[in-house]
């Protein structure tokens, strides 16, 4: 095999049912046209035959990929993704920060792929090339945070570990001290010392875990690295939990290579000298979102994307960064390997609840204080404002809106503990809660202890957590179904109570939960971002001709916030050579970005058998779009038109060289290189 | 790179009879600014906005350079003798930029690429805290242990963990600082008696290198980079510190995971439910 840089070429492979690991070795030349990431993950999972309907999503022949690029390593700003069948039968494709992304590439490896199913519940270390099996049955049913707690100090490289000891009393030197006596380091040593172990205090291992809702197999259960960093999108928890791995600790020692070392270093600190100024990121982040953007541009999702502002700009408030900061966050965090601009924050919550009390967690973010603080609306709680909407004036005062921050602290601590994505999960959770403001379902069809938690109505925190405990760890027929996500929840209560009203109100594009940004009012986002999305329903896609330049980010795999050089596809695709020396221009880049988004689309066709994909699959959007917004600016007033939507995509189709059903043409594919998708497509396309 | 901005002065009075005031507000187009007045007023007090909107007008336009923000940065000017490294954990965010620079400076220049294992100072990171690992710099005392080296120094039968007075290479070794002498050390596997007193009784300071041409691990600690350590430099967070030491490491060297429990108590004041 060639020497790689940038990349390492290898693959790990845990293969689960027989509990051993491979390493899947790929040809240079797909590395040069998939470069790693997302498109490398999708090229396995055409290769593997696991695009094929035949293959459901929890079964173990399903091929679960955590992967990197060439830049993950020393470079700033890097993510890793994990890429696999979703659980909701979907392309997952799903980023997350962290460091056990570097730690990876230390380690020697472009990727994991998990596949087949263990006996009983395993976590697994990776040292460099030791891969070991180990036993999980004590970490059954443990929160995310306290699986990475558990596990985390147990994995040592062989650079700093050893059982036995050398030094004794005798080999210790002895002195004399003021009293004459003869003594020695050694007469100290017992107070403090260890039995297991001489060498290994150093614990550098990075650790990806899933929570109870992964091992129960909720549809949005997630990966969660560092107790609130999340791989937080389409289920990636539950398909490692269907394969009983509860935990990936890695550890590497091998450096990262460039192939121009010189080159390579000088763009690194390129981007560390932008990212030092990126003001934005180093205060707030998005967390600065919600006043100084949300709320006025008429996208703030509240009450289940009933209204999209609070009328009264005062009541938003308790959501700002500045407010949270003040409030409760401790100290900045980086996120990534190398060099981040710390956009994260952690937090403290301080509540006379005692299980609201002592919550850590980190920020939240804008998507959680949309999807979370926004969609449950503790701003305007029932509890504490009776009979109020987001219409009326805020009455508030200082209190309040330390209590609204801290709830959305503490549940947004719980989804990352728990392992859910908070985005579907806040949808999840407030489609439930509009349920129960229009009356068509009942406490009893949730099982709920009003008495204890209180009616699921909005801003109740406790019913919140109460159900999402439910979606975790309960046992009932009820919460196998609500376990779903929120379209197969709203579909189980329509079928239930006989009421088709029911579906609209889940929030869902391709039938997984919409993220805090909104195109009714026009200036979020544009109607078509949503529909046009092959990751369904995301948010960080872009639109038109900007969605190739953003999924090419995800074969790097650089983070979307990165700034400098990261910031442009220019800068992007100027990285690749000096890393890898592969030739690669910035048409490259963008043609790489057009091949992942064909792979994904082709996936999402043939895993579904959709035989016309306009209708099938982008034309689910939820119609709660075209109804005029209650409140803010825009009020009386929304963007989205049926007929608008189909004009933009139908443009966008002969803009990717699709045909007017949407579907990728054998030209399309032959030109970009893979003739492999067009092998499954064509049997539902001709 | 320079960016502009337009300052806007608005006047603005009451029809209520309230004295005159001056707004300054900084918006690209004045426009939004006063469609951001009307937008989030509207609809709770519609009657005043329309007034205020009515009464608003621009007196005067000018154009401020703003420069780009400069980020403070702690720096050592010059060499300095006898000072220890000192961590602010509330300021420190994990960005491993001083394990970076420090794999840098000491790793093999043939080493085609990066290896963070090659740096003297190692993150650690438990959950929410961050905590830099590096060699403290600790002392006995003759009083009550009968010698005033190092315990690492103390516990090395090659004598291979010397101060080194006189700079020995420019900018890394010596200045009254200590190292690892890689022709006396013999490696984790022969020996590592260094490593395990440190780990046992003080901070884990030392690390063992990865494998040289040789096939040995070799120890290596912190050496102050000759009085100027170019982690310090680095950080962007001022979370690093060089000053002259106010008390003798020992007590301020922590196993990690104690140091990580010590750290999350103190910033978080609560203790860690797990």
């Amino acid at each position: 095999m060639a020497e790689f840089y940038g990349a390492t070429g290898e693959i790990l492979r845990l293969d689960m049912t027989r509990e051993r690991a491979e390493i899947v070795e790929t040809d240079e030349e797909v590395y040069k046209t998939h470069i790693g990431g997302v498109a490398l993950a999708l090229y396995h999972l055409f290769n593997d035959g696991v695009v094929s309907p035949d293959v459901k999503p929890f079964d173990p022949e399903n091929l679960m990929h955590i992967m990197i690029g060439p830049i993950n390593g020393v470079v700033p700003g890097t993510q890793s993704v994990a890429v696999t069948k979703a659980p909701h039968n979907f392309i997952c494709v799903s980023y997350s920060g962290g460091l056990a992304q570097g730690e990876l590439k230390f380690a020697g490896y472009d990727g994991i792929q998990v596949i087949g199913k263990a006996s009983d519940l395993l976590w697994v270390s990776v040292v460099d090339d030791e891969v070991e099996f180990h036993d999980a049955s004590d970490l059954k049913g443990k929160l995310t945070d306290e699986t990475e707690y558990m596990i985390k100090g147990l994995v040592k490289s062989p650079l700093e570990y050893r059982k036995e000891r050398v030094l004794s009393r005798e080999n210790v030197p002895t002195g004399t001290d003021g009293y004459g006596n003869s003594v020695s380091m050694w007469d100290y040593w017992d107070i403090r010392s260890n039995p297991e172990y001489a060498i290994g205090r150093k614990e550098l291992a990075k650790v990806w875990a899933i929570g109870p809702a992964g091992e129960k197999g909720a549809w949005h259960g997630n990966i969660v690295t560092e107790g609130s960093q999340a791989h937080g999108r389409y289920g990636s928890g539950a398909i490692l939990g269907s394969k009983n791995l509860k935990a990936i600790t890695v550890r590497g020692t091998q450096g990262h290579k460039f192939y121009d070392k010189s080159k390579t270093l000088d763009m690194i600190t390129g981007i560390l000298d932008s990212q030092k100024k990126q003001t934005f990121w180093r205060t707030y982040g998005t967390g600065s979102l919600p006043a100084r953007v949300s709320n006025t541009e008429d996208a703030y999702p509240i009450r289940n994307f009933q209204y999209l502002a609070w009328h009264d700009p005062r009541a938003v408030t308790g959501y700002t960064g500045s407010f949270l900061d003040d409030m409760s966050w401790i100290k900045h965090k980086s996120c990534c390997s190398i060099g981040c601009q710390n956009c994260m924050k952690t937090s403290r919550v301080v509540h006379t609840d005692p299980d609201v009390d002592g919550a850590i967690t980190d920020m939240p973010d804008w998507e959680a204080q949309g999807n979370v603080g926004g969609l449950m609306d503790f701003v305007v709680a029932e509890d504490l404002f009776p009979g109020k909407t987001p219409a009326d004036p805020y009455q508030g005062d200082n209190w309040d809106k330390i209590e609204a921050g801290h709830r959305l602290l503490y549940v947004t601590n719980m989804f990352d503990r728990l392992g859910l994505d908070y985005i579907e999960g806040g949808v999840h959770v407030s489609l439930l809660m509009e349920l129960r403001q229009r009356n068509l379902i009942t406490p009893e069809d949730l099982l709920l202890p009003v008495g204890e938690v209180g009616d699921l109505v909005w801003g109740n925190y406790k019913a919140a957590v109460w159900v999402m405990n439910q979606i975790a760890y309960s046992d009932d027929p009820v919460y196998a179904e609500i376990r779903k996500g929120t379209w197969e929840t709203a579909n189980y209560f329509a079928d239930l109570k006989g009421d088709p009203e029911i579906l609209q109100y889940s929030m869902t594009t391709k039938r997984y939960g919409q993220p805090a940004h909104d195109p009714r009012s026009g200036r979020c986002k544009r109607p078509d971002e949503y529909p046009q999305s092959e990751r369904p329903c995301a948010h960080t896609e872009g639109y038109g001709d900007g969605v190739p330049a953003s999924q090419a980010r995800g074969c790097l795999v650089a983070c979307s916030f990165a700034g400098g050089p990261l910031g442009g596809t220019a800068g992007m695709a100027a990285l690749i050579e000096p890393l890898t020396g592969w030739k690669f221009t910035e048409d490259d880049y963008i043609a790489l970005g057009e091949r992942t988004y064909n792979l994904e689309r082709v996936f999402n066709i043939v895993t579904q058998e959709i035989t016309n994909p306009a209708e099938q699959w982008d034309d689910t959007w939820p119609r709660r779009w075209t109804e005029p917004l209650p409140t803010g600016w825009a009020m009386g007033t929304t963007q989205v038109t049926e007929d608008g939507v189909k004009e933009l995509l139908a443009k966008f189709y002969a803009d990717r060289g699709w045909d007017a059903r949407g579907f990728p043409t054998a030209d399309t594919l032959a030109n970009l290189g893979i003739e492999y998708a067009d092998e499954y497509l064509k049997t539902y396309r001709d | 790179m320079e960016h502009c901005v337009s300052i806007m002065s608005v006047e603005v009075s009451s029809s209520e009879g309230m004295t005159r005031r001056t707004f300054v507000g900084i918006a690209a187009v004045g426009g939004i600014a006063v469609g951001f007045l009307a937008g989030w007023l509207s609809k709770p007090a519609e009657k005043v906005v329309e007034e205020v909107i009515k009464e608003v007008t621009v007196t005067e336009t000018e154009y401020i350079t703003v420069p780009e923000p400069i980020y403070p940065q702690r720096r050592v000017v010059e060499p300095q003798q006898g000072w220890h490294k000192v961590v602010d954990y509330g300021r420190c965010v994990g960005c491993r930029l001083c394990e970076y620079e420090c794999a840098l400076k000491y790793q093999p220049e043939d080493f085609q690429g990066v290896n963070l294992e090659y740096s003297r100072i190692r993150m650690h990171r438990f959950l929410y805290v961050d905590a830099p690992i590096f060699c403290r710099y600790c002392h006995l005392e003759d009083w009550v242990e009968g010698t005033t080296k190092s315990p690492c120094e103390y516990s090395c039968p090659f004598d291979a963990l010397p101060v080194v007075e006189e700079v020995m290479e420019e900018g890394k070794i010596g200045n009254g600082y200590r190292w690892i002498d890689p022709e006396k050390c013999v490696g984790l596997e022969e020996c590592g008696r260094c490593l395990e007193i440190c780990e046992e009784q003080f901070g884990s300071g030392i690390v063992f290198l990865p494998k040289d041409d040789k096939g040995i691990k070799r120890g290596a600690v912190c050496t102050m980079c000759a009085g100027e350590p170019a982690c310090v430099n680095a950080c962007p967070e001022q979370a690093l510190r060089f000053e002259p030491p106010q008390q003798d490491g020992r007590y301020y060297a922590h196993r990690p995971s104690d140091l990580g429990e010590l750290l999350f108590l103190k910033l978080y004041g609560v203790r860690r439910n797990l």
